[in-house]
């Protein structure tokens, strides 16, 4: 039983991994801004698609994942700079963001549809190759999303930690009149936000392309647990949005193993709410009083 | 499906800050979806065929595809096969000397309301003659829409109690047929197949045991509790059950199952071809001793270029197959000219639909009386590029397979076994229809 156990406990890391680079985004923009933005799903499906499009123009992978992160970053911060500026300004600006992002992402996903057509792509992997111990085989590629997720999101945490722009992020996320009174540039910060995230999102997309297959839809397939984990994360936290990913993704796995695969989403959601109950705030999210 | 998944978090993220929601902002988010909505429909229910007749109207055939969604691969395959068939019928002259055009609505993820509201907006909306599937994955009340309003409905959703509805009530239910033998046909079938290979030769199961992997949905639950009725007397015998959640993308942990079970043949029913695709990847990395039989997803084009050489070796079998002799192979060149990709095994499914309504239509002498064209398509034994139907062999209007109901492949449907030999489906199984034999997968060669 050994060996099916390290083999479930691999693939929930796997599993982990997928939902952590979904969710990165959308922590990082609830940090900052307190929205969600429901594009993030189309951005990461635009990420594979990157990666389809760099893969048969014969680029290495690693171009791939610069020009996701260039292109696809681009592209949020323009997101930013274009509808979502214009409905911030807004009182009611939480709703109005989360309608505007649900209707843009719709849109992206139908045009993706129409100059993409409907049919699952897929690309080479990025890391060809696999190891066996205790008769359990561990593909390169996986091993490499898993480290590469897990790099990502601790240098997001130390960004936001650490640099001017994730101290502004922070301000801007705790009191943005207060933020811009002390000199803090909001909407530069917030293309910012906006930006890095998206780029987050396309390298996200490019890593998921090498393990499945891109289709107009794999961003909406997704974006649910993606939400899960970042509330259960904690909204907005780097570190939290990491631990959720990998123990929604290590549920999943064990309860498979141990349950059967139906058992894994019913036993997924009553941890989740038994973590609510206990944390409203998630597992490493910060008391409301903080936001001013 | 996606959708749904979307609004219950939106709608809960919404919460704290309802009161500040407004009208304007409101429709500025619906219209944005909406004009991704409005772009999707562009071109779907467009009007395929000739736009006006030489005698009398026009004939429309209808349809729901999934256009958009997570089976728009289908949708696209299915349309294809009515496009097809419309282009060659109008270029004959048309139906009885009538032009036809279709009507497609987006059946989108399959949502009831969405099937039930496209049906009625077919049947009076559209003013359909007939309409064709294709299938819908959770049937049954659109085939009450259809009926209500006396239309003639040619489907494959391939379900056992779309074939009791009818048989329910076959005065109420005369213009419905499923022009494909029920799912359960796949469980039952499926032991005599593998003793079939078996008595090849090629293969030697050690215990005969088989592990199904089965779904979460109608199709899927029916057609794994179909083989459980038979299996005790096929000489089989189960070694794993388990279910999986529709679509998997993660194999992992049913991977160690079936590796610690280790059966003689493993049964997979999830049919989407990304799963299925990545399944065998997975399965790829760490192979066991045991035969690979896939549901559904082989069938189309996109599985053999996703999964690549890991495909190679599957076997894997459907109730409506593009039979590879000389009427089959050319549709499929057709198929390939007329679109430049290899043909899809759902356009045929079409292609013969609209074609059995245009026979029985030729022969009750026109559209307009649709029980007479009922009672012609009954009457009669079709042979399209899925190989012969017959509607008499029961009150339910729903063809049987051969070999696995009837021995005379002139009037039985061949429930087709495919293997994948080296990128390519080849029909091995049953005879006289197979045009290849069984090749004991490279994997289990080592």
């Amino acid at each position: 039983m050994t060996k099916e156990l390290v083999a479930a406990l691999f693939s929930g890391l796997v599993l982990g991994s997928l939902y952590a680079l979904m969710s990165m985004g959308l922590a990082l923009v609830w940090g900052g801004l307190r929205v969600l933005n429901l594009t993030q799903g189309t951005l990461y499906m635009l990420g594979a698609y990157a990666a389809v499009l760099a893969g048969r123009s014969g680029l290495s992978p690693v171009i791939g994942v610069l020009l996701a992160f260039v292109i696809i970053g681009v592209l949020g911060s323009l997101l930013y700079v274009g509808p979502v500026r214009r409905v911030s300004a807004r009182p009611d600006h939480e709703n109005a963001v989360l309608l505007l992002t649900f209707g843009l992402a719709t849109l992206g996903e139908y045009a993706a549809l129409v100059a993409f057509g409907p049919q699952p792509q897929s690309v080479q992997t990025l890391v060809h190759g696999q190891f066996t111990v205790v008769g359990v085989a561990f593909p390169w590629n996986s091993i490499m999303m898993i480290i590469a997720t897990i790099m990502l999101l601790t240098l997001l945490g130390v960004v936001m930690k650490w640099t001017r722009f994730g101290l502004a992020s922070r301000a801007l996320a705790q009191q943005a009149d207060g933020a811009q009174l002390v000199g803090i540039n909001r909407h530069r910060t917030s293309m910012l936000i906006f930006g890095i995230s998206s780029g987050l999102a396309g390298v996200g997309g490019v890593l998921l392309s090498s393990y499945y297959f891109v289709t107009p839809y794999i961003g909406q397939n997704y974006l649910l647990l993606a939400l899960i984990v970042t509330i259960l994360g904690g909204l907005g936290s780097m570190s939290g949005t990491l631990y959720a990913a990998f123990l929604v993704g290590l549920i999943q796995a064990i309860s498979s193993l141990y349950l059967g695969t139906r058992w894994s989403l019913p036993l997924l959601f009553a941890v989740i709410i038994g973590v609510l109950i206990v944390r409203p705030t998630g597992i490493a999210g910060r008391v409301a009083q903080e936001r001013l | 499906m996606t959708s749904e998944r979307m609004s219950q978090p939106a709608s809960d993220m919404t919460q704290p800050a309802r009161q500040g929601l407004t009208r304007a902002t409101f429709m500025k988010g619906i219209f944005a979806g909406g004009v991704g909505t409005a772009l999707a429909s562009c071109g779907f229910g467009s009007n395929q065929g000739a736009a006006t007749g030489k005698a009398g109207r026009e004939i429309v055939i209808g349809a729901s595809l999934p256009m958009t969604g997570t089976a728009s691969a289908d949708g696209l395959g299915l349309s294809r096969g009515i496009e097809m068939a419309i282009e060659e019928l109008n270029a004959a002259g048309g139906i009885a000397g009538r032009k036809v055009r279709s009507e497609i609505l987006d059946a989108k993820d399959f949502a009831p309301d969405t099937m039930v509201n496209n049906f009625k907006r077919l049947v009076t909306e559209k003013n359909v003659d007939v309409i064709v599937g294709g299938y819908q994955r959770t049937s049954g009340p659109e085939i009450d829409v259809v009926a209500n309003a006396g239309v003639l409905y040619y489907h494959t959703n391939t379900h056992e109690t779309d074939a009791k509805q009818v048989r329910s009530d076959p005065n109420r239910y005369w213009g419905i047929f499923q022009h494909c033998p029920t799912e359960v046909w796949y469980g039952r079938d499926l032991p005599g197949f593998l003793t079939r290979i078996e008595e090849t030769g090629v293969w030697k199961p050690r215990d005969h045991t088989l592990a199904v992997i089965k779904g979460n949905d109608q199709y899927t639950t029916g057609i794994s509790a179909a083989l459980q009725e038979v299996i005790e007397k096929s000489g089989w015998k189960l070694a794993l059950v388990e279910q999986v959640t529709i679509p998997t993308t993660e194999w992992g942990p049913v991977l160690a199952k079936l590796r610690a079970a280790n059966p003689d043949a493993i049964w997979v029913t999830d049919y989407l071809a990304p799963d299925e695709a990545n399944f065998m990847k997975q399965f790829a990395q760490q192979p066991i001793q045991s035969l690979v039989h896939l549901q559904y997803g082989p069938s189309n084009p996109q599985f053999r270029q996703l999964a690549g050489t890991a495909g190679d070796g599957v076997t894997w079998a459907t109730t409506i197959p593009l039979l590879q002799d000389d009427i089959g192979n050319a549709f499929a060149q057709k198929f390939q000219k007329k679109y430049n990709e290899t043909v899809s095994g759902t356009a045929a499914t079409t292609y013969d639909a609209v074609n059995i309504y245009a026979k029985s239509v030729e022969s009750a002498g026109g559209p307009d009386d649709r029980k007479k064209i009922a009672a012609a398509t009954k009457s009669m034994t079709f042979r399209g590029v899925c190989g012969s139907r017959y509607f008499g062999f029961d009150p339910d209007q729903t063809a049987r397979p051969y070999p696995g109901y009837t021995k005379d492949s002139a009037k039985g449907m061949p429930l087709g076994y495919y293997q994948i030999q080296n990128g390519k489906s080849v029909l091995v199984d049953p005879s006289p229809f197979s045009v290849a034999k069984f090749q004991l997968p490279a994997w289990m060669k080592a």
